[in-house]
């Protein structure tokens, strides 16, 4: 091949793109061209098992690594090119496995370091797109005056969403500076509409223009230690300049309280205004002269007053000790209606604070500005937890507030009878009231917002990002992201979602649907049973019953059919919450857990998954007491199959069957286990581990599974009549982190070494050993492959905190050359394939989506246009509606969009699915070939004609899959 | 219940006797709900001064009866049970007093049941002065008229009786008001008039309340709430909440607050502001999930609502000072049932909520201070003993509404450990004797008869004495009950150093009609001491025949005359007046009309024979105690009195004498008196707890109280007690045990104590020092300046504007009284060592336990017993002597409530 003897002189600028033999698209329908020619004349998968055995017989022996020297000019030569390393390591002219010299070793690490941090990736290859998604900031939500907009963060980037369509309308980014700079606070200029000021804890404070997009005015605030907190004055009607409040933490002393003046043209005037030792968990002032703040455990209010000799503002402090640390404060600054005198401050005006502490007690001060005598405040308690946050409703009749409970409460001061609205579905973590009162925005633990009207208490608008698993604290063990690639519906990424992402040890009950295109989710759907409705409620001895949590996903090739499995354990009163890595569970328990592998078909009208099948113990214990866990699942390339590997050490087929009742016209499916492949005798530990891949014309199984001492072995089985054709062992891999079939090689990722072995010929086409790309054991490997393309990718954190992550992209199974390799700031949690050659998605602990993707394969977003492009006009909701929903029509079909168009509900009808579009510009045609068949795509469709054939073509193929399914039912029929 | 037994073995102290313990569950008393409350004084908030020393407060329970307790400053004594009767409720209390130009009007205590009958009480004799029927429907509320203070009286009305004294109203079930005067001292209560019916609805009047001297306002069944002007007998006003779902509002509390407005609690739970002068609502507030059954008004200016329902919950309102009207500031669940009924007190420091409900507990909520104190929960248990022992033969008595109960308690050798499983072991219920009286027992007392006759059992109501035989059945041991009639009338003859004549006139006394407060018999069961309901003292002798023939049974009966021991007490005013000369009339605006007891203070509450049976003490309410003494069959005052106590006594009990001497019934009348064995007096008085030796015959300290001066030798662990005594036994010679309704504590009086310098006047609390040590322990306060418990350890919220300001508590103790008594108690409490000495007494003086919870008794059930001890180092010596003690218990969830409303977790 000739992929393989790329040239290492070209690995510096662009490491060539070998053309592949058969474009992706002839691929799929000859999956078994691809596979070696011997392999290809026999339609029955036997024969290709029986030459994997056949070729058992001569092995190619002890896998030894042979170090193969290099001369040391060229490692040389390596250094100056950044794939030096990678070069290095590859084996590539001769076939027998390649194993970086030892010697080099050393010399390598340090230049791994250099290169890692000095050297630009050849970016001609492979590319990262931008970011898509991500968390908001546990920050309040902010509405424009006119109430029109919301603005939320994520982490460094503003975004601006409309309430009427809960699109995205804006999005304004931060310049970075720092990797670990967050906004920390932001919020609209007091005095004009249209600006907000964006505070970030590098102490920058940015005026941006939020119709333009433009950034106004950049302060670099001169504070001791990192901002924290910035709160603007209320009632600023007496001041020339800005006056804000600021808190900041000094790294050894505590915390200070600044307040500052902008003074335009990027002047600031300072003052530090008082010292603390605790931090301040809320800051608002209700005018320049007068701030309040909360920390731990008191109440503080600190007001000032002029020194008439100096001319400077005296503060003095009044605090009010609480018996519990306090979590959320709101001010409300009650003008009465008679205050046309605006002589002494403070005089007419009155300010009531709420506050409300740990254990869900809401305290009411009024007329707070007084600042004399005993004060007794009202003290309320629903809550039964911390109370995350409590605002004012506008006149002060009410309060709002909201905690674990996923209960929005209303307290109606007036009549202390309280409102509320349950069943949030995840707990409240921010509450605000709209400028005008006609909304409240809640910021849910489930990384969404949702805006209410406050008439009715219905939902106006709902934004939510990808709503994986949280990683508060980098240093902990990552908790992986199951998730998949639709593998019909471009961009649609599922995930199993927790009700509660900060709890990291919170499990999954929910399927997420994402699209990644647009940047916006769209459905949610609970595939195991949650505690949604139900607050939770710890068992006398203080543990909590936990949710089902989702272990695995499949998507059947078609996209029709779904398989989960999810896993429940009772609760264990001493559970360590903190291991993510598969623990020994004691037998005791592991006989009372739930795991059930469920089948769901894909309901188009519902636009949800129904549930077809549920297999309550798919892999029973062999003393048919328990349940043994489900260790993967994989579907079939091709057709309606599913595998599972179970820790009974069977690997099981499940496919649907057709069931007629008798008497009945309808027609069941039942998904059934049509075939066990037994792999191992001995009964398997529990902590046990296994992998299966499905060769692409799914004539070879592979399953891996724990060998004698700590290496691996793998199994390839006959998928039709479940016998094990040949297994291997002594490859020294250590345990096996991922296994693909691909062409006709099969890739291992093991804790040692990477190998590729060549199932034709069984031998070791190449080995890549993990020391060498400083591949430690870790959680957090992630393997992807693709079938399709061939191409293969892996990622690992480079060091134990999970800072930044290595990922690595090979295209060609024989060619050891990667075509990608990159350290990826963040952590990545989910690795996957986009399918088709279009590269991988990498999700991160941030909850953002990257596109790792071949140079040509832009990947075509709503989100990254608008985020890069801040010219496109349109606040209006309707323009940014029919921008987003309609981009391609627009921009390609102006007119004919213009003829169909029959109103709103008409655009959003007939937009013409990405993925066709996508199919169309992936393959090589000319220009021309391509603008016909988008023409074909835009044109014709009203017409309804490219419609039906689609749909006879669909039809075809599910017959021919069918019929397929129906040979080999009867095929095995016939083996039993 | 079993007994459970222990075994309190001092290994240090090997003269320390062992203490067998029997802990007894058996005994079912049954506790009362609390219907009504009711303070004697109006609440005055404004005032500086501490409350007067007049002030009681009048709980009613469901059985009749009604508890009169003396807060004492904060040390809250159950002075005294008007004892109810069969079917009889308290469903509403009031107090009024009599108009005095000096404020000195006598108290005076109506009630009402589920009957048509307002009720007056004579506190003196604990039974009612008067009854008036109202010859209407059941009455279901009432309420008292302002009272009115001398200087507010317009000259013309000075002589008006009936202007001056205080107007009653109640409230029938058909919807009339009925308005009483009680003008004419005790015992008169007549009815006025009607008050005019308001349209034609015939419903309940729930609750009442007067705004001003001439305007009430009810709270209906009907969802209304009507005002009457009671010059014109009509209805001015109406105020009405709007049914909900059909449903009519009842309005079950409505009180008047300082500004005119009206504050209402209804069966929605809601709390409704009206406005005063138009009969408007201002403002409602939802504030209890199930009924608001009361409602309690106070705060400086009047910003202060508490409001109790039927969810269990006490709310507190406020109104903020310029602030959006009233809001709910705290709630909290103090009692496990329903809040039936709370009344305020606000005078100076002293600012307390009772409150009570079917739960039974009385509980003192702080007012004012209730964000910074605690509140105090006092006992449910009598605080007067319903049990006696019969340690000779092992029987425990207890009397209460109209039964007796008769139990043996087995012996600790005679249980088999495996036996404890089943309910009856350990006991055996000997004799079950229902009264069939109206009223309920007030006092009784059983005596073993010399020479195996049997037991002398008298049970007392307050209209009735009677006298039982109780003969033990050899088969069962089931004692067989005979009555013993006892003569209608029996001639009186009264002792003293009165008059000849008084003792020549031949008087006669209807003992069985008299009834009595008290019953007792002497030690060597051959007198029967009664004290009258209106605390005179007679004494009988019991005549005891004994025939020749064995078989036949003795004859008892009570032997003519019946002696009357004259106490001879001071007829001086009880309270002296704190200023003599004329008030200012700025002071008279101010000043509280204090009111009289009249003689109630005279009330005789303990009686006690030595263990010869020669001398007697009885004490009062008052603190007086007289000591009489018996020569030649003839019972005389002892002249040398002991001194009068500052309040009364709870502990009164004569020191056995030592065994080794014998004493003969005859008294020596030429032997010295002060060193008579027998003549040592234990007297605690209730306010301090401070023990003290009297000699009985000389009435000074005896030379060991003498050496051990008070309260400096306190040990300070019992002089922290919040709970009052209630009960002692002496132990021989040396010990004295005392019990209160929470605690026992143990005194060894053979021994000097360690003298810890405590000073009572200044014990204050050192918030710093111990404050967040314990509950109890280190006696920093008895009870609290505010009425109720003590500081909270963590405040709900302190403002820090004054730093280094001691809490009120200690500013307004240490500006009192700054002596050195203070700080060396201060010192004791930080001193470890020194604390763990003064908690001790010394090695072996004294010892406590708070294990035990709502006691009813705590008693010895046995004589001395030989105990055999094995092991543990103890020598053979032929085992160790060992006193059989029944603790008796009455947990509270023994007590069935009734089902409750909500269930405590919505």
């Amino acid at each position: 091949m000739s992929s393989s003897s790329a040239p290492r002189s070209t690995a510096g600028g662009a490491l060539p793109i070998t053309t592949k033999e058969a474009d992706p698209k002839s691929k799929k329908k000859s999956a078994s061209k691809v596979a070696p020619p011997e392999l290809n004349a026999p339609k029955k998968a036997d024969d290709v098992a029986s030459r994997v055995v056949e070729s058992t017989a001569s092995p190619a022996g002890p896998l030894a690594t042979i170090p193969v020297e290099n001369p040391a000019g060229e490692v040389k030569t390596k250094k100056k090119t950044s794939r030096g390393v990678r070069a290095g390591k590859k084996k590539d002219k001769n076939k027998n496995a390649v194993v970086a010299a030892k010697a080099e070793v050393k010399a390598r690490e340090e230049q791994v370091l250099s290169e890692v941090v000095k050297i630009q990736k050849p970016a001609a290859s492979w590319k990262l797109s931008p970011f898509v998604g991500g968390r908001y900031a546990p920050l309040d939500a902010v509405f424009t005056k006119d109430e029109r907009h919301m603005l939320v963060v994520q982490s460094l980037t503003l975004k601006m969403y409309s309430i009427k369509t809960s699109l995205l309308v804006r999005t304004i980014s931060i310049p970075v500076i720092d990797a670990a700079e967050r906004i920390t606070t932001y919020f609209l200029d007091p005095r004009t509409d249209d600006r907000a000021y964006i505070a970030t804890t590098t102490s920058w404070l940015y005026l941006y223009n939020l119709s333009t997009g433009e950034q106004v005015q950049a302060w670099k605030l001169e504070l001791d230690g990192a901002l924290r907190q910035v709160c603007p004055c209320v009632d600023q009607e007496s001041q020339k300049s800005e006056v804000l409040f600021a808190t900041t933490k000094i790294p050894s002393t505590g915390y200070r309280l600044w307040r500052f003046m902008l003074m335009g043209e990027g002047k600031v005037k300072y003052s530090k205004i008082y010292d603390l030792r605790a931090p301040v968990t809320a800051l608002q002032s209700p005018d320049p002269e007068r701030v309040c703040f909360t920390t731990v455990n008191s109440l503080v209010i600190l007001s000032a007053d002029l020194d008439d000799l100096t001319g400077r503002l005296l503060w003095k402090s009044r605090k009010f000790r609480m018996s519990h640390p306090l979590m959320c404060m709101d001010l409300l600054r009650v003008n009465p209606a008679n205050s046309k005198s605006k002589g002494k401050k403070g005089s007419q005006r009155r300010v009531d604070i709420v506050v409300g502490d740990s254990v869900g007690a809401i305290y009411v001060f009024q007329d707070m500005l007084k600042g004399e005598g005993e004060v007794t405040p009202n003290k309320m308690h629903w809550h039964r937890t911390a109370v995350s946050s409590v605002k004012w409703a506008l006149d002060g009749a009410y309060i709002v507030s909201g905690g674990l409970e996923t209960v929005l409460v209303l307290w109606q001061l007036e009549t202390g009878i309280k409102q509320f609205v349950p069943h949030l579905g995840a707990a409240i973590q921010n509450i605000v009231v709209s400028p005008r009162g006609s909304s409240y925005a809640l910021s849910l633990s489930d990384n969404s917002v949702m805006v209410l009207s406050t008439s009715e208490l219905k939902a106006k608008a709902n934004i939510a990002g990808i709503q994986s698993h949280a990683q508060l604290r980098p240093k902990k063990l990552i908790r992986n992201v199951v998730c998949l690639l639709h593998p019909t519906k471009a961009n649609t990424l599922l995930l199993a979602t927790p009700s509660d992402q900060l709890d990291s040890s919170a499990s999954a009950p929910y399927l997420q649907t994402f699209d990644t295109y647009t940047d916006r989710h769209v459905t949610r759907q609970a595939l195991a049973r949650t505690n949604a409705t139900v607050m939770t409620q710890g068992l006398l001895d203080g543990t909590v019953v936990v949710e089902p949590d989702i272990k695995f996903l499949a998507v059947s090739s078609d996209g029709q059919w779904l398989a989960s499995v999810d896993e429940w354990v009772p609760p264990k009163p001493t559970e360590s919450l903190e291991e993510d890595e598969p623990t020994p569970l004691d037998p005791e328990p592991s006989q009372k857990r739930e795991i059930y592998l469920k089948f769901w078909r894909w309901n188009e009208p519902q636009n949800e998954w129904e549930l077809v099948t549920r297999v309550d113990t798919p892999h029973p214990s062999p003393d048919g007491l328990g349940t043994e866990s489900v260790l993967d699942l994989i579907a079939a390339p091709n057709g309606q199959t599913f595998i599972t590997v179970g820790g009974d050490g069977t690997a099981k087929i499940w496919k649907p069957k057709l069931r007629v009742r008798p008497g009945s016209t309808e027609t069941s499916v039942l998904w059934t286990s049509r075939r066990s492949i037994n792999f191992t005798k001995k009964h398997l530990a529990n902590d046990t581990w296994g992998h299966a891949a499905f060769s692409t014309d799914s004539s070879v199984l592979a399953v891996s599974c724990p060998g004698p001492g700590t290496d691996s072995l793998v199994h390839l089985v006959d998928p039709a009549t479940g016998t094990i054709r040949q297994t291997l062992g002594g490859l020294q891999l250590g345990r096996i982190w991922g296994l693909a079939i691909l062409d006709r090689y099969l890739v291992v990722v093991g804790i040692q070494k990477l190998l590729v072995w060549n199932l034709v010929q069984s031998r070791v086409e190449w080995e890549c050993n993990m020391y060498d790309i400083e591949l430690t054991f870790s959680a957090a490997i992630q393997f992807a492959f693709d079938p399709q393309d061939t191409s293969f990718a892996i990622s690992f954190p480079l060091k134990k905190n999970n800072k930044a992550f290595r990922v690595i992209v090979w295209t060609r199974p024989k060619n050891p050359n990667p075509v990608f390799d990159e350290r990826i700031e963040g952590c990545v949690v989910a690795l996957k394939s986009t399918g088709s050659g279009k590269g991988f998605v990498i999700v991160d602990a941030q909850a953002r989506v990257q596109y790792l993707a071949p140079a040509h394969e832009a990947h075509p977003s709503v989100v990254s246009i608008l985020s890069s492009g801040q010219d496109i006009v349109g606040t209006e909701e309707e323009a940014a509606a029919g921008m987003l929903s309609g981009m391609y029509i627009d921009d390609i079909t102006g007119e004919d969009h213009m003829e169909i168009d029959q109103g709103e509900e008409g655009v959003t009808e007939k937009v013409v699915p990405r993925e066709r579009l996508e199919e169309v510009f992936d393959g090589s045609e000319s220009l021309h070939t391509a603008f016909e068949r988008v023409m074909e795509l835009f044109a014709k469709k009203p017409l309804g004609e490219h419609e039906e054939e689609e749909e006879e073509d669909t039809d075809e193929s599910m017959q021919d899959d069918s019929e397929e399914e129906e040979e080999e039912d009867e095929e095995e029929e016939e083996d039993d | 219940m079993d007994p459970n037994h222990g075994l309190a073995v001092d290994k240090r102290n090997p003269n320390q006797t062992h203490l067998s313990m029997h802990r007894c569950r058996f005994v079912d008393y049954p506790p009362s709900s609390i219907t009504a409350i009711a303070f004697s004084h109006p609440s005055v908030p404004q005032s500086a001064r501490m409350p007067p020393t007049s002030l009681r407060v009048a709980i009613g329970r469901n059985n009749g009866s009604i508890e009169i307790w003396n807060p004492l400053s904060g040390k809250w004594h159950l002075e005294a049970t008007l004892q109810g009767g069969k079917d009889r409720s308290i469903e509403g209390l009031v107090w009024i007093q009599d108009y005095d130009e000096n404020g000195e009007g006598a108290l005076r205590l109506l009630s009402i049941g589920f009957t048509s009958v307002v009720t007056e009480w004579d506190l003196e004799t604990g039974r009612p002065a008067a009854h008036l029927d109202c010859n209407g429907g059941v009455i279901w509320s009432i309420s008292a008229q302002p009272r009115r203070n001398a200087f507010e009286v317009p000259e013309e009305e000075r002589d008006n009786d009936e202007l001056l004294a205080q107007k009653v109203v109640v409230g029938t079930d058909d919807g009339t008001l009925k308005l009483l005067s009680t003008a004419g001292g005790k015992g008169q209560l007549t009815f006025v008039k009607n008050l005019a019916r308001a349209g034609t609805s015939k419903s309940r009047v729930l609750s009442l309340v007067w705004k001003n001297r001439h305007t009430v306002v009810a709270g209906m069944a009907d969802s209304q709430i009507r005002v009457w002007d009671i010059k014109s007998g009509r209805s001015i006003g109406k105020m009405s909440l709007n049914r909900e779902r059909r449903k009519e509002v009842l309005v079950w509390a409505v009180k008047a607050l300082r500004n005119g407005d009206i504050v209402s609690g209804d069966s929605r739970g809601e709390v409704t502001f009206w406005d005063g002068t138009n009969y408007t609502m201002k403002q409602r507030l939802q504030v209890h999930e199930a009924d608001c059954l009361t409602l309690e008004v106070g705060g400086l200016n009047g910003e202060n609502v508490v409001s109790g329902g039927a969810d269990m919950r006490t709310v507190f309102l406020q109104r903020a000072s310029g602030g959006r009207g009233w809001s709910q500031v705290f709630r909290r669940r103090f009692h496990k049932h329903d809040v039936r009924a709370m009344a305020a007190y606000e005078s100076g420091p002293f600012s307390v909520i009772v409150s009570g409900g079917v739960d039974m507990y009385p509980i003192i909520i702080p007012f004012r201070a209730f964000t910074s104190e605690t509140q105090r929960t006092l006992p449910f248990v009598p605080q007067n003993p319903v049990v006696v022992s019969v340690p000779e033969h092992r029987m425990l008595m207890s009397f209460w509404e109209h039964e007796v109960k008769i139990w043996k308690v087995e012996e600790l050798s005679e249980l088999m450990f495996e036996d404890m499983d089943s309910e009856d072991q350990g006991r055996k219920l000997l004799s079950r004797i229902v009264l069939s009286n109206e009223e309920y027992i007030t006092s009784a007392d059983i005596v073993t008869l010399p020479g195996n006759a049997g037991f002398l059992l008298v049970v007392s109501t307050v209209g009735e004495v009677k006298l039982f035989c109780l003969r033990q059945k050899r088969s069962s041991g089931v004692l067989r009950v005979q009555r013993i009639a006892i003569p209608a009338t029996l001639p009186l003859k009264s002792i003293g150093d009165d008059d000849d004549e008084d003792s020549d006139d031949e008087e006669e006394v209807e003992l069985a009609e008299e009834g009595a407060r008290l019953v007792k018999f002497s030690p060597d069961g051959k007198r029967l001491l009664i004290i009258t309901p209106d605390s005179r003292i007679l004494m009988a002798n019991i005549d005891l025949t004994m025939s020749a023939d064995r078989k036949e049974k003795p004859t008892v009966g009570l032997s003519s005359p019946i002696y009357e021991l004259d106490r001879d007490l001071p007829q001086r005013k009880s309270q002296p007046r704190h200023q003599n000369s004329a008030p200012s009339k700025k002071i008279l605006q101010r000043r509280q009309d204090e009111g009289s007891h009249g003689k109630y203070l005279h009330t005789i509450t303990k009686a006690t024979f030595s263990s010869t049976s020669r001398l007697l003490a009885v004490g009062d309410l008052a603190g007086n105690i007289t000591t009489f003494s018996l020569h030649d069959g003839v019972w005389s005052r002892i002249s040398n009195p002991i001194p009068r106590l500052p309040a009364a006594p709870v502990v009164l009990l004569f020191r056995p004498a030592p065994q080794t001497l014998q004493i003969s019934d005859s008294a020596h009348t030429d032997s010295d008196e002060d060193e008579a064995p027998d003549a040592e007096l234990l007297v605690v008085p209730v306010d301090t707890h401070m023990l003290h030796l009297f000699s009985a015959t000389s009435g000074r300290l005896t030379a060991w109280s003498q050496r051990n001066p008070m309260p400096g030798c306190l040990p300070v662990e019992f002089a922290g007690l919040m709970d009052r005594a209630v009960g002692a036994f002496w132990d021989g010679h040396a010990r004295a045990w005392i019990h209160g309704a929470g605690w026992v504590c143990m005194f060894d009086f053979s021994r000097d104590w360690k003298n810890n310098h405590l000073s009572f006047d200044t014990v204050a609390v050192s918030t710093e020092g111990a404050g967040g040590k314990r509950k109890r322990g280190v006696p920093l306060s008895v009870g609290s300046i505010s009425g109720a418990g003590g500081r909270m350890h963590t405040p709900l919220m302190v403002a820090r504007r004054s730093q280094g300001k001691a809490p009120a508590q200690s500013d307004a103790e240490s500006s009192e009284d700054e002596n050195d008594g203070f700080n060396a108690a201060a010192a004791v409490a930080k001193d470890p060592t020194k604390r763990q000495q003064g908690k001790r007494g010394g090695p072996g003086v004294y010892w406590s336990s708070f294990r035990y919870k709502s006691l009813l008794g705590f008693l010895p059930v046995g004589t001395k017993e030989v105990v055999q001890m094995f092991g543990e180092g103890w020598e053979g010596r032929g085992g160790l002597n060992a006193i059989e003690i029944a603790v008796v218990e009455r947990p509270i969830w023994d007590v069935s409530l009734p089902p409750r409303f909500t269930d405590g977790k919505s």
